[in-house]
């Protein structure tokens, strides 16, 4: 894989018609976050624990790959499409963001045997619709805003908080505070981001208010 | 109960938990190319357990479109990537620094 020398951004006309080849799914690394996971439990209906424990690579965070290269999840198709990664639904393109909320839309080249077929036809954001995105950009959003206060305490000085919750494991995280579980991935991360931001407290991390693009509508995403 | 008198534990923890949310949503700190001929010039991503230890426990190569899109300042997400290899073996990985 590499990249085509190109940058869009939501509005750039782009469309992509997937015919189901399979040619992406396969040797290819796809790291997941703990929203990811969480999706991926759903659709399964199982626990985060059970999908990391069978799924995932816990020293990569990147899902298993069957013999020949194939992603874990692909049987013909793919097994977990609803709860699939943000990779999966941005392909081919790349999502890259900072913390300023600036972002940048790669557009990735295609497996030489592909048969999806690249348009204009729409704009790079009514595709990323179409894969509905949304939720998972959220979902990373807020995960970077811990991230960020992490890099902060790092920095500074300020009392030991021990040890931290479950990064990863969502179920494990929650059942470890006590208290009821919230139904739902979105309540359930609401509160798994709680529980991390109450550490960082702990330890003293100093606050940092929403990025700039965590609740920004992008042009075209909600459309 | 938080001990305000142990900061290498401290730090230990902050450690673990950002290395592993910064390797599930890819937040690189800095990139550099390891060959100073432009036209051929590859680039690495490198994962280290710490930023003042010696080799990289891990990395990506990446080409050069990317990586200057990666070498940006204040890039926290990238996401929405799939690489075709990562052999980064560490959920303990992270500072991201230049390979050479």
């Amino acid at each position: 894989m590499h990249l085509l020398p190109v940058v869009h951004d939501r509005g750039t006309a782009f469309a992509y018609d997937c015919h189901g080849c399979g040619r992406c799914c396969r040797h290819k690394a796809i790291r997941v976050s703990p929203y990811e996971v969480a999706r991926l439990a759903e659709v399964l209906a199982t626990t985060t624990s059970d999908v990391l424990g069978r799924w995932v690579d816990l020293d990569t965070n990147t899902l298993h790959q069957r013999d020949g290269g194939w992603c874990a999840f692909y049987d013909g198709g793919c097994s977990v499409h609803p709860g699939r990664p943000l990779a999966c639904r941005f392909y081919p393109l790349g999502w890259n963001a900072k913390t300023d909320g600036t972002e940048a839309i790669l557009q990735l080249s295609p497996h030489p045997e592909s048969e999806g077929v690249y348009g204009t036809g729409g704009t790079v954001g009514a595709y990323l619709t179409s894969q509905e995105t949304a939720p998972y950009e959220r979902a990373s959003w807020r995960y970077s805003v811990v991230l960020q206060r992490l890099r902060a305490a790092l920095g500074a000085d300020g009392p030991d908080p021990g040890e931290p919750p479950p990064i990863f494991d969502l179920d494990a995280a929650l059942a470890e505070a006590g208290g009821p579980i919230p139904d739902g991935v979105e309540a359930r991360v609401d509160r798994h981001l709680a529980l991390l931001h109450e550490w960082l407290d702990a330890a003293g991390a100093p606050r940092i208010e929403a990025l700039p693009g965590q609740d920004k509508e992008k042009q075209g995403a909600t459309a | 109960m938080p001990d305000p008198g142990s900061p290498i534990s401290r730090r230990k923890s902050l450690k673990k938990a950002a290395g592993a949310l910064a390797l599930s949503l890819g937040a690189p700190a800095a990139l550099a190319a390891d060959d100073s001929d432009t036209a051929l010039r590859h680039w690495k991503m490198s994962f280290y357990k710490d930023s003042l230890s010696g080799d990289p426990i891990g990395s990506v190569e990446l080409p050069h479109d990317l990586a200057d899109k990666l070498s940006e300042d204040g890039l926290i997400i990238v996401k929405g990537i799939k690489f075709d290899r990562l052999d980064v073996r560490s959920s303990q990985s992270f500072d991201v620094r230049p390979a050479r």
